[in-house]
């Protein structure tokens, strides 16, 4: 008999980074929630990569950001080198990213938790969803403790009958020697859920003292830091070194002659790995013909020795991974602390969800990140602070908060997730997503913030400042579009010096601006308008220049739009459509799509298809 | 607001009339574009019907009828357009495309039917039967995408499929791992290969236009021996006597031309000089221009004497000469007696022939449907159209979009901004063999370039 204990709105259950978006997300709403974590240690921890954000997934830290979540502001807070990825290519794939000092990432997260209203963190092992009349109720925790909950959110990664592997060697454990969660899987499967088996990996975190730096290619940071948050206009703070180095035939050699006892080649390893992390014995049997691979070195902290090899993930036994990385020039003596390891965990089937994140079995209970079959800390974030706000509309009997494809990221990772599946850990990649030049970095604020403020996640200081910021933006966009200079000696001297070519008739800023020669810097020094911060100056300048793409884009989106507006009630029965193809009812049964447009991205599901669907639709006057 | 779409909706074999019907918000708009009245007219009024001319840059393509119907009152509820139009396919597949080239889309099998079904225009009753429907054309026209392009055209689209994945992947990978050691990108490759999509895509565009036909006309080249009756022939296709008609061989020593309607395209006819052994040195010159407008015609018409004792040696070596063109073999003056010896020896070289006569008029028309159907490769060229239209259509959409992101590489625009423009050349290619956005561009990247942390 379980010993009821508390009552709360809502339940989260893991501290990673979906779970402390998700739970945040529903305490700043004002509902009571409670946070559970199998070892308070493990809140936010980065158990992979000391890193946030790159590329597509920086873009996913400004949209959590821009609807008021909290994983840029704690990257700000913890980062020790900053990049802008891709400043050399276009506006759409500029991608910022972190070094995030480790274990400061999850002290600041685990104080930023502490000390929020209605939110309490609980160290507990949750072993089952309570589920009654179709809605959740309530958790219970390993040691037979019950917490009512009117709304529930899973976001327990890959710590669900997780089982690292290293060569032989097999232990029942989560990431990094954390315990695992034995005991949910079974609980989620007798609320009808399908459970499948995901595998991920991590390289070695070797002693910086035992590496020779002066062979190795250091990498500095950006010399103007760029912050993560919309918060934070500039960041100026001291930045740490990485450095890069190659594998060589030795390293590669000796990967071939020990094959035969990795156990992603032996077989002895079910799950299904990422093909875009891929161990180094994948990429050397894959790519036999080359010669060397890159790897970067990266520090786990300011205050630790230790440095995380990125690029070289194993699950080769302990003495071939001494042996392949002392191969590696710089790495003679190398010392290593933590061995790399594989990772087997249980995870849903994403298409078991709705756009909400709410499973379609259980009212009420949501699920986010590693669980619902995606991969990264960014891609969780988005999930988690998402499934938060709608845990949040659920119980105030709220409509969810879905992000459409054309509107962030954020829409298109959980529309492909849901709408799609998913047969390996889901990473976002900018290919992804139709409409890129709409869904950038600098305007994630733009596109989201209001979302956000209409939850009530965006504070009045930030909604003022967002607003200033937009008012500002459009003022000066009004301004190029509309002044238009003559062509005076002077103009085209100045254009000249600038290697363009000399204007003939009148044009205005934004023509100017438009060429391929010039920036927005170098027209406003020419034709100063009001100052702008860095943000909005950003945003400016892309706009203008790319208006004809962007406008392109929007009209690709618009065309859209009519089939994603067209609602799909919940309750149709695909079955009887007699119009509908045998493989189309199929699909549409599973999926349940909440949109013709959804239903349109249903792989099986033909135009003809979707025609039936809208004739069903009025024949019903649904 | 709703596309406006278009599509041929009478039957697409050869007959009096084809109607080709739009529905949607631009049709009367489109209609405007495209249709020279007879007569000066302020605008098109409802329900009607109003004659002129389908004018593609000055060129007539047809004589035609056109009637508006505005919304609510059509068959669809939407502003409908019927235009008429001489009943041949590869005139009405013609006009189709002139009104896609002017903003109409093609019309996806049962659209129409769906349209007036959602504007409220059919009954309940009905819908289950437009479900099904949509359902047998949905299946009919997935299959069919891939069935009806030539294994020669399939070919050139995975090649172009190929081409766009692969640049789409090169450029994804430079942008998704912008710090992997892939081979940094190489825009000149990425131009060849662009360069390459486009050949294809003008070629595709090319081969496929039958415009030369409607504009120009089909030309056939009448010949054979002297007297045998080709002026005869082309006086009374024509119904004048604008060639020389008289029974010394050899009178018509240069060749004449003259252009005649059989089923609403336009049949230039060259009457060639009789083609026999000479010496005169200007009928000499004569045969030669009809050895080219032999070369040059799209359909040879042998002219064969059928009171001839026999059908000679030239008779052979001229049916010898053309065996590989596109040929009808007309055996002329069925008003006198023909004689069985010419047409044994034709059936001994298995020629096919006509019997005819030039001058009381038996079994022309006859005649006139081979040269159509000769021109026309035979086969019920309407459906082959339509879909056509629709082919085309997206293959001119995709080399548009192609060639906006040529132009932004040339002009050194970043990576990404040049994927927008293939991307959508990428999507017109799917749309052309009914296929969705699939995740070949990931499976590429992930199967040619080693990336990872």
């Amino acid at each position: 008999m379980n010993i009821k204990v508390d009552d709360y709105d809502v339940a989260v259950i893991g501290g990673g980074h979906a779970g402390c978006e998700a739970a945040l997300a529903t305490a700043r709403q004002g509902f009571k929630t409670a946070l559970f974590v199998i070892n308070l240690d493990t809140i936010a921890f980065l158990a992979c990569n000391p890193s946030i954000g790159g590329t597509s997934k920086g873009h996913l830290v400004r949209e959590v950001d821009a609807l008021g979540g909290e994983m840029a502001r704690n990257a700000d807070k913890t980062t020790i080198q900053s990049r802008m990825l891709n400043k050399s290519k276009g506006p759409a794939v500029h991608s910022l990213r972190v070094q995030a000092d480790k274990q400061r990432y999850h002290n600041e997260m685990k104080r930023v938790l502490e000390n929020t209203e209605n939110l309490d963190v609980i160290q507990a092992e949750i072993t089952r969803v309570l589920e009654h009349g179709g809605k959740v109720s309530g958790v219970v925790t390993a040691m037979g403790e019950e917490y009512g909950a009117r709304a529930v959110v899973l976001a327990s990664g890959v710590y669900m009958k997780s089982q690292i592997i290293i060569g032989d060697y097999r232990a029942q454990t989560g990431p990094n020697g954390f315990q695992r969660a034995g005991g949910i899987s079974d609980s989620l499967a007798e609320l009808g859920f399908k459970l499948r088996r995901f595998k991920t990996g991590t390289p070695a975190r070797v002693s910086k003292r035992s590496v020779d730096l002066s062979k190795l290619e250091p990498q500095y940071g950006d010399e103007e830091m760029i912050p993560m948050s919309f918060d934070n206009d500039r960041l100026d703070i001291p930045q740490d070194l990485c450095w890069m180095g190659y594998t060589n035939q030795t390293t590669h050699d000796i990967i071939r002659a020990n094959i035969h006892r990795s156990p992603l080649y032996s077989g002895a390893i079910d799950g299904i790995g990422p093909r875009y992390c891929p161990s180094i014995e994948d990429k050397v049997m894959r790519f036999a013909e080359r010669k060397a691979h890159q790897f970067f070195l990266e520090p786990e902290g300011r205050y630790t020795d230790e440095m995380y090899v990125q690029g070289i993930s194993s699950s080769l036994p302990v003495d071939v991974q001494r042996e392949l990385y002392r191969s590696i020039k710089g790495f003679e003596n190398v010392k290593i602390m933590r061995y790399a390891y594989a990772i087997e965990y249980d995870c849903l089937d994403p298409q078991e969800l709705k756009l909400s994140l709410e499973t379609k079995n259980v009212a009420g209970f949501f699920t986010c990140g590693q669980i619902n079959g995606s991969s990264g800390y960014e891609e969780a974030a988005a999930q988690g602070i998402i499934a938060g706000i709608n845990a949040a509309q659920y119980i105030k009997q709220d409509s969810p908060l879905i992000i459409s494809r054309d509107e962030g990221y954020v829409g298109v990772l959980i529309d492909d997730l849901v709408t799609k599946g998913t047969n390996e850990p889901y990473r976002m990649m900018t290919s992804r997503a139709e409409y890129r030049l709409l869904l950038r970095q600098d305007n994630a604020d733009g596109r989201l913030t209001e979302y956000g403020r209409s939850v009530g996640l965006v504070s009045d200081a930030r909604y003022d400042a967002f607003m200033r910021k937009q008012e500002a933006i459009q003022r000066e966009k009004d301004r190029l579009e509309s002044t238009s200079v003559n062509p005076t000696a002077k103009l085209n001297e100045m254009l000249e010096k600038l290697g363009t070519t000399p204007a003939k008739k009148a044009v205005t800023l934004a023509e100017l601006i438009r060429r391929p020669e010039l920036t927005y810097k170098d027209v406003t020094e020419m034709f100063p308008g009001e100052q702008l911060s860095r943000q909005a100056a950003e945003t400016v300048e892309i706009d203008i220049k790319y208006r004809g793409y962007i406008d392109m884009q929007v009209k690709q989106a618009d065309k859209m739009k009519d089939l994603e507006e067209r609602i799909l009630p919940d309750n149709i029965t695909y079955g009887d459509i007699s119009g509908l193809r045998l493989e189309a009812r199929q699909k549409l049964d599973n999926v349940k799509p909440r949109t013709l447009g959804q239903a349109m991205r249903i792989s099986g599901v033909s135009p003809s298809d979707i025609s039936v669907l809208m004739i069903y639709l009025k024949q019903n006057r649904l | 607001m709703n596309e406006t779409i278009a599509a041929l909706s009478t039957a697409p074999q050869t007959a009096g009339i084809h109607v080709i019907r739009m529905s949607g918000d631009d049709s009367v708009e489109i209609l405007k574009r495209v249709f020279e009245p007879a007569s000066k007219i302020e605008s098109f009024e409802h329900a009607h019907m109003y004659y002129g001319r389908v004018v593609d840059n000055g060129v007539a393509l047809d004589e035609v009828y056109a009637v508006s119907f505005y919304q609510p009152k059509s068959y669809t509820g939407e502003n409908v357009v019927e235009i008429q139009c001489h009943g041949s396919g590869v005139l009405s597949g013609e006009i189709l495309k002139l009104l896609l080239k002017n903003g109409a889309t093609p019309a996806q099998p049962g659209e129409f039917t769906k349209r007036a079904y959602l504007n409220g225009k059919l009954d309940l009753v009905q819908a289950e039967s437009v479900m099904d429907l949509l359902n047998a054309t949905g299946k009919a026209a997935s299959k069919n995408a891939y069935e009806q392009l030539s294994g020669h055209l399939s070919e050139r689209i995975n090649s172009l499929k190929d081409i766009f994945v692969f640049v789409m992947a090169n450029i994804d990978v430079d942008i998704d791992f912008p710090e992997a050691d892939v081979e940094v990108v190489d825009r000149e490759l990425l131009s060849a290969k662009l360069c390459e999509a486009k050949r294809i895509i003008d070629g595709m565009l090319s081969s496929v236009d039958e415009g030369r036909i409607i504009k120009e006309g089909i030309r056939v080249a009448i010949c054979g021996l002297p007297n045998a009756g080709k002026s005869s022939l082309l006086n009374y296709l024509i119904g004048d006597d604008r060639a020389i008609v008289t029974d010394i061989p050899g009178t018509t020593r240069d060749v004449i031309e003259e252009s005649v309607m059989i089923n609403g395209i336009r049949v230039r006819l060259f009457d060639t000089a009789g083609l026999r052994h000479t010496e005169d040195k200007i009928e000499s010159i004569g045969i030669q221009r009809t050895k080219r407008a032999i070369d040059d015609g799209d359909i040879v018409l042998v002219m064969i004497d059928g009171t001839s004792e026999s059908l000679g040696d030239e008779n052979t070596e001229l049916l010898h000469s053309t065996r590989d063109k596109k040929r009808i073999v007309a055996l002329n003056k069925s008003d006198a007696d023909i004689n069985d010896s010419v047409i044994k020896d034709l059936d001994a070289m298995g020629v096919e022939y006509v019997v005819i006569s030039a001058r009381t008029g038996d079994n022309i028309d006859l005649l006139k449907d081979k040269i159509y159907q000769t021109v026309m490769g035979g086969n019920s060229t309407e459906s082959v159209c339509l879909t056509n239209a629709r082919q085309i259509h997206c293959i001119r959409h995709s080399g548009e979009a192609l060639q906006r992101a040529m132009e932004d590489m040339d002009a050194f625009m970043p990576l990404d901004i040049v994927g927008i423009g293939i991307r959508e050349a990428y999507e017109g290619i799917l749309e052309l063999v009914g296929e969705g956005i699939d995740d070949s561009i990931i499976n590429e990247i992930f199967t040619s370039f080693c990336l990872g942390k």
